[in-house]
């Protein structure tokens, strides 16, 4: 059954004063403009009176939790709306719509963008907000429960564990897996909008999806599996089209209408940056092994350049110094040197150096970043927490994009969800 | 046209024609060190059903002209997404089948028949996040809450703060 609870604002409002208080200066009012935007941003969500505020709260909770990529498949077609509809279609009586809804979860094969769509909402009003650190089953009950209904929660894994037959790609051997890798090389891959501040890129899945399945992908696909690399290295090699980084091809007239481009060259004519660079950037970027001695940590071998290079060549260069990426102590290699947040890549040094500039700027002018630059996430190397000192931003800019696509495309499910919600707050008043 | 006989590891005896047996490799390299067609050919590592799609597929491959050298290998790799209409059809299956005709084929060499195998299922990896190949393919997380913990640091803009 649903239980609803708006009693953990109190409880939010503490994670965010511990985060600012970790991660920020302690400006008293600069802290009071951050902890006044978020309490607002989530308190006038908590109660959604009408069917627009309701689809707002299911956008925002889609876009606090950055699904950009799962709502790529939101606009699916499907049929269930109409199996929903059937469902609820008698009345608020929600006990019943559980069972039915049970069964159907067994029954048919449920959307997992809907059933995605009701775990973030459950997650979402039952205050589950630091993602993925709540016990799913404390509240666990053996009938199907919407109110844990956290990823790892009974509801998402009732999904798959209904279906063993699905187990067997595992069942191959190395060798196979490789191939199977192999094509998922894309020629075709192209980095999209590789622009600071703009959205992010398309992820690679060999690089940066499939190595984090599973230990077993993982393994496979070291950046010390030299032979796998290499044959990949040298079909990219012979493609024409691919070969070239695109970081050298920006694109800007594909940057999202609404998407304010920043002035980000004037930034590096400060001349503390231009002293820095001096000093910092070297100037030839020409030759691969060059550029591994010079941004090398000493925790990279040569068995790794073939990756490296690889990698580089599919997900680009840094777009400040076009520089490769290197390996650091965190990771095996380049998702640390693409920095989702901005949507690019950029090298320690040079992000160093934007953050030198930026964060001065930001902590007094909270206004221009968040009008003028909307600047995501940024993030030191190492650093624990990203800034989210426009994060607000970056939601509005999810928000509305996942409002769309509800609206648009979910919105009978989003009324039928809407109605179950209202019967349990019913309830919970009565009580 | 010379006929052979393979029997599956559910002991089903299938009658097919050498030139389409002898589109896998091992059954191919079978008949040359035996030296005789007469002689049942065990597939133990192959059911019945399994075995009849694979047969299917290389008769309707019986012609096609496969080198099996490393630069059409590298062409094959290049179009990763190429798969023939037909192929893509006879791929239709579920996933244990599919699995199963990967499986197969790699153990009966048949090179072409592996390909678009991998190829299918590479298709189906190729966009997703890791969370989504792990629900596809009921692939458990067997990462430490230290590894967990270090994916999430690399994946920070995704979390919710």
């Amino acid at each position: 059954m649903l239980q609803f609870s708006f009693q953990n604002c109190k409880t939010h409002t503490c994670y965010m004063n511990t985060s600012v208080n970790e991660h920020l200066d302690q400006d008293e009012s600069f802290l009071r403009i951050l902890i006044d935007t978020r309490k607002k941003i989530r308190s006038s969500y908590f109660k959604p009176q009408t069917f627009d505020e309701f689809v707002h709260c299911l956008a925002r909770v889609r876009a606090m939790k950055r699904l950009v990529s799962i709502c790529s498949n939101f606009d699916e077609e499907d049929n269930w709306n109409g199996v929903w509809n059937t469902l609820v279609v008698d009345g608020d009586s929600h006990a019943s719509a559980m069972i039915d809804y049970e069964g159907l979860l067994d029954k048919c094969s449920l959307s997992r963008n809907l059933l995605e769509l009701i775990n973030d909402y459950a997650e979402y009003t039952t205050q589950v907000l630091p993602f993925r650190k709540i016990p799913s089953s404390d509240n666990l009950d053996s009938s199907l429960n919407l109110t844990v209904a956290s990823p790892k929660s009974n509801l998402y894994y009732r999904y798959s564990s209904e279906s063993p037959k699905y187990a067997k790609i595992l069942d191959c051997p190395d060798e196979i897996l490789q191939l199977i890798f192999s094509y998922c090389y894309d020629a075709s891959y192209i980095e999209k909008l590789p622009f600071a501040f703009s959205y992010r890129k398309q992820r690679h899945t060999l690089i940066h999806d499939l190595p984090n399945t599973c230990l077993r992908f993982k393994k496979i696909l070291s950046p010390r599996n030299v032979s796998f690399w290499k044959r990949l290295l040298k079909v990219h090699k012979k493609n024409p089209n691919s070969a070239v980084t695109c970081s050298e091809s920006i694109n800007t007239s594909a940057v999202a209408k609404f998407t304010d481009i920043p002035t980000i060259i004037p930034i590096f004519l400060d001349p503390s940056y231009q002293s820095y660079a001096a000093k910092t950037i070297h100037s030839d970027t020409s030759s691969l092994a060059s550029s591994i001695i010079q941004t090398g940590d000493g925790t990279q071998s040569c068995d790794e350049s073939t990756y490296i290079e690889l990698a580089c060549n599919l997900v680009g260069r840094c777009v400040l110094c076009n520089r490769i990426p290197k390996l650091t102590k965190f990771k095996d290699c380049i998702t640390s040197f693409y920095r989702p947040s901005v949507a690019t890549n950029i090298c320690d040094q040079c992000l160093e150096a934007i953050i030198d500039f930026y964060e001065p700027v930001s902590r007094y002018k909270f206004d221009v970043m968040k009008d003028r630059l909307g600047v995501g996430y940024i993030s030191r190397p190492g650093q624990k927490f990203p800034s989210w000192l426009s994060e607000h931003v970056q939601l509005a800019r999810d928000e509305e994009k996942a409002f769309k696509s509800i609206y648009h495309s979910q919105g009978e499910f989003a009324r039928s969800l809407f109605r179950l919600f209202r019967a349990q707050l019913a309830e919970l008043c009565e009580q | 046209m010379s006929k052979i006989k393979l029997i599956s590891s559910d002991n089903e005896e299938f009658v097919v024609d050498q030139l389409i047996a002898e589109r896998s490799m091992l059954i191919k390299n079978m008949l040359e060190d035996v030296g005789e067609i007469n002689v049942p050919i065990p597939l133990p590592n192959v059911s019945s059903n399994v075995l009849r799609k694979v047969l299917e597929w290389c008769e309707h491959h019986k012609n096609d002209l496969y080198s099996g050298t490393e630069e059409e290998s590298d062409i094959r790799l290049k179009k990763s997404t190429d798969i023939d209409e037909w192929d893509r059809k006879f791929m239709a299956v579920d996933q244990e089948m599919l699995f199963e005709i990967v499986l197969a084929s790699n153990y009966l060499d048949i090179k072409p028949l592996l390909d678009t195998g991998c190829k299918t299922v590479a298709n189906m990896i190729r966009g997703k996040s890791p969370e989504d190949i792990r629900k596809t393919f009921n692939i458990p997380n067997d990462f430490t809450p230290e590894e967990e913990e270090q994916i999430r640091k690399e994946n920070e803009w995704a979390e919710d703060r």
